[in-house]
């Protein structure tokens, strides 16, 4: 289909591109350990670019009618935006890896065992665990008039879990990647410790953390002082101590944590928009020295140092 | 193709199995001040099949293209053979109907050159530019769609329809010494080409607002009776309610629930046409009709698809609505409305010595409990009367203080033509319409500045 439509951009005196893109992604969904419906999706289609006396025009299609594609993108590109473009030629283009065989080979009874084990770890009495995997293999191709024909295959691997107990938030958390979450990268599980200290009582929770990066899966649950004790020392070389303070300001609660092991303290407030600007109030402006919300060391995990303390 | 669908369908081994196939032709251009962005044409064809084995549970297929139904069909019923759902799902009964309402409208916009879009947006363009020299900035977009759904069931259920909607959306941006006001709106309106025909004055408008903005300050901050415009009271009573009240959630609020005060009357109905949530039936068959939830600020009533009717032994209310074959059917609202009360705005704003009213809500953020209506443009009230001007600040409270809180509602009740979609996690993003008159709520927070 992708020479026909780029033969008839050129017969037509334009220049054009494509993007061709097709998927196959299968989702099970696991309740309490059992799977309670499984679901599938199968899509492709292809967006068209044309380039015809300076004006662009685009067109998409998920059927096969190519005469339709190009003559609805080149019928846009007659009123379409003025627009100034070259095309990339054929070169050499590195080889990155996209596609893990063994996501994308990975068979629903593999998917749903994988879904098991999560749930597994999460199940406590009285809690709700849903878990959802999603495995999607696809493929991406790109081509143009000037001759460039690209294309990379894919597999994604997005394991959801959600869990709700009675009087608790329902918490969310996310992994998704090109490769399994197998046994190599569960055992990677990150545990993350914090301790709370607010109204003379402490708090403990645990927070399980599933792989690393752009990985996101993020539980926390309440622990018990024994249990944070014999993991603590774990944490030796990746602490934080900070002491927080937080101060009510109209609806708002700023939250101030001052660090203990370093001279720096930060502010932060949740703003019930994010198109708000924070605003310091009149106490903490004189002590401003610049917004740091986008500041990665300034996240946690990378404040975090080596820390004989407590 | 109805004939086509059903053959596949006769192949399939489960208890039920129902086939949704979509052809979908979607127009779109858009302008950024004086200049065209773009101008996009796409087609959009593909279908859902869902097969339901007794005692396992659902298996769902949803694909692109029209020419392998039957083996979409037997991939369904494969997957279903693997759930164990516990409990079983099923479905509450629903006569099987045949409904044959795919009438293509008069002016059909497909036949309309993509040129034709270019001109509106010129149109549109000039005569927001015209209005004053302080406008110095428009972000246009016209969308026009026709879809065509064919569905057939197991059960007998044959239904073919077409669906046609124009939808024109504006930001107007005016600009002084240095201060900058935008005025933001969108009508979307069920029909033909006829549906991108007379929108001057509607531009127009947009951009006088914009203009006004500019002379508008903040809002005194504090708590203080509010009144809402038909517009905001639409958009507050669906942000608090509408998935409560979607009884297929694990959070749906449980009949008999004391959600609101006297005043607080709520209903969801899909017959109100021409309107973007009317429907004729859901996408399960079951015929659409109105249904009273709240009433005296009890739930009543909740919205149902088969599956989740089958499941709380309530009925079926013809809500099951997908956003595209790319989506199982879920429950979701239509047309969302909260009843009319008596009197008029004036009535409402008699007797505030100093409050805020609300003219254009631009959103609603929730948290938990806490729901902040983002407001665009809004007046104070002084001694019972609209006041001067206010822009950019958010109105806050607990739901118990935006519902338990309303000790008025007008009888001026309209619907919102505005483009208003209801998205709701991976069930994506449905057409609605909210509708309401004006209503009063004791007190609320006001403050909070937007940048």
């Amino acid at each position: 289909m992708i020479p026909q439509l780029l033969e008839r951009v050129r017969r037509a005196g334009a220049l054009g591109d494509i993007v061709a893109k097709q998927d196959d992604a299968l989702v099970l969904e696991l309740e309490q350990g059992r799977l309670v419906r499984s679901a599938a999706l199968r899509e492709r289609g292809v967006n068209l670019r044309v380039l015809r006396e300076g004006r662009s025009g685009v067109a998409g299609a998920t059927d096969d009618d190519v005469e339709a594609l190009v003559e609805a993108a080149l019928a846009a590109s007659e009123d379409g935006a003025p627009a100034e473009f070259s095309l990339p030629e054929p070169r050499p283009l590195p080889r990155v890896v996209t596609r893990i065989p063994r996501a994308a080979a990975a068979a629903a009874d593999e998917l749903r065992f994988l879904g098991q084990m999560v749930g597994d770890r999460l199940a406590a009495d009285g809690r709700v665990v849903r878990v959802t995997v999603e495995q999607s293999v696809g493929s991406v191709r790109s081509a143009n008039t000037a001759g460039l024909d690209a294309g990379y295959e894919t597999s994604t691997l997005a394991l959801l879990a959600e869990v709700a107990a009675p009087d608790e938030l329902v918490v969310r958390g996310e992994v998704i990647q090109s490769d399994l979450p197998d046994g190599a990268t569960l055992e990677r599980l990150v545990e993350r410790l914090r301790r709370t200290r607010r109204d003379g009582t402490e708090k403990f929770a645990r927070t399980v953390k599933v792989g690393s990066g752009v990985q996101r899966m993020e539980l926390e649950e309440p622990t018990t002082p024994e249990l944070f004790a014999a993991l603590w020392p774990l944490t030796r070389e990746r602490r934080v101590r900070k002491r927080r303070y937080a101060v009510p300001e109209g609806s708002l609660t700023w939250e101030v944590d001052e660090f203990m092991d370093r001279t720096l303290v930060l502010a932060e407030v949740e703003l019930p928009s994010a198109e708000l600007q924070p605003q310091p109030p009149a106490w903490l402006a004189p002590y401003v020295v610049r917004e740091v919300t986008d500041e990665a060391e300034y996240v946690n995990v990378n404040l975090a140092r080596p820390d004989a303390g407590a | 193709m109805l004939d086509r669908i059903a053959e596949a369908l006769r192949s399939s081994r489960a208890d039920h199995t129902d086939i949704r196939c979509e052809r979908a032709w979607t127009s779109a251009a858009a302008a950024r001040g004086r200049r065209v962005e773009g101008l996009t044409r796409h087609r959009d064809a593909g279908g859902v099949v869902r097969c339901l084995v007794h005692g396992r549970g659902w298996g769902i297929v949803s694909f692109t293209g029209l020419d392998r139904l039957g083996e979409m069909v037997t991939r369904a019923y494969e997957l279903a053979l693997a759930v164990h759902a516990e409990p079983a799902p099923a479905l509450a009964p629903v006569p099987p109907r045949e409904l044959l309402l795919a009438h293509p409208p008069a002016d059909d916009p497909r036949g309309v050159p993509l040129a034709e879009r270019r001109r509106v947006l010129d149109t549109l363009t000039g005569e927001l530019f015209g209005v004053d020299r302080r406008v110095v900035d428009l972000q246009l977009a016209l969308r026009d769609e026709v879809v065509e759904r064919w569905y057939v069931s197991s059960e007998g259920a044959r239904i073919h329809e077409l669906r046609s909607e124009g939808t024109v959306a504006a930001v107007a941006a005016a600009r002084e010494e240095g201060v900058v006001a935008r005025a933001v709106d969108s009508v979307a309106l069920r029909g033909g080409w006829e549906t991108m025909r007379g929108h001057e004055a509607w531009i127009r408008a947009v951009g006088a607002r914009a203009v006004a903005l500019l002379a508008a300050g903040r809002p005194r901050v504090g708590e203080m009776p509010v009144v809402l415009d038909p517009r905001a009271a639409g958009v507050m009573v669906h942000a608090a309610l509408a998935h409560q009240l979607e009884g297929d959630l694990p959070g749906a609020l449980p009949l008999g629930a004391a959600v609101g005060s006297e005043h607080l009357t709520v209903g969801d109905d899909p017959s109100a046409s021409p309107l973007r949530g009317t429907l004729t039936v859901d996408d399960e068959g079951t015929p659409a009709q109105p249904t009273l939830l709240v009433q005296s600020g009890v739930v009543v009533a909740r919205l149902h698809s088969r599956a989740s009717a089958a499941r709380t032994g309530e009925a079926p209310t013809g809500n099951a609505r997908a956003a595209s074959f790319r989506h199982i059917p879920a429950v979701r609202v239509t047309n969302f409305h909260l009843g009319r009360g008596t009197g008029s705005r004036e009535d409402l704003l008699a007797g505030i010595r100093l409050g805020c009213y609300i003219e254009d809500a631009r959103g609603v953020q929730v948290d938990g409990d806490r729901l902040a209506l983002v407001v665009g443009e809004g007046r104070m009230i002084r001694d019972g009367r609209l006041a001067e001007p206010v822009r950019d600040f958010l109105v806050h409270g607990t739901r118990a203080e935006w519902l338990g809180g309303i000790e008025g509602v007008a009888g001026d009740f309209t619907w919102n033509p505005a483009a208003a979609m209801c998205a709701r996690g991976v069930d994506g993003a449905v057409p609605v319409t909210d509708g309401a008159p004006h209503v009063r709520v004791r007190r609320l927070h006001v403050g909070g500045l937007l940048a």
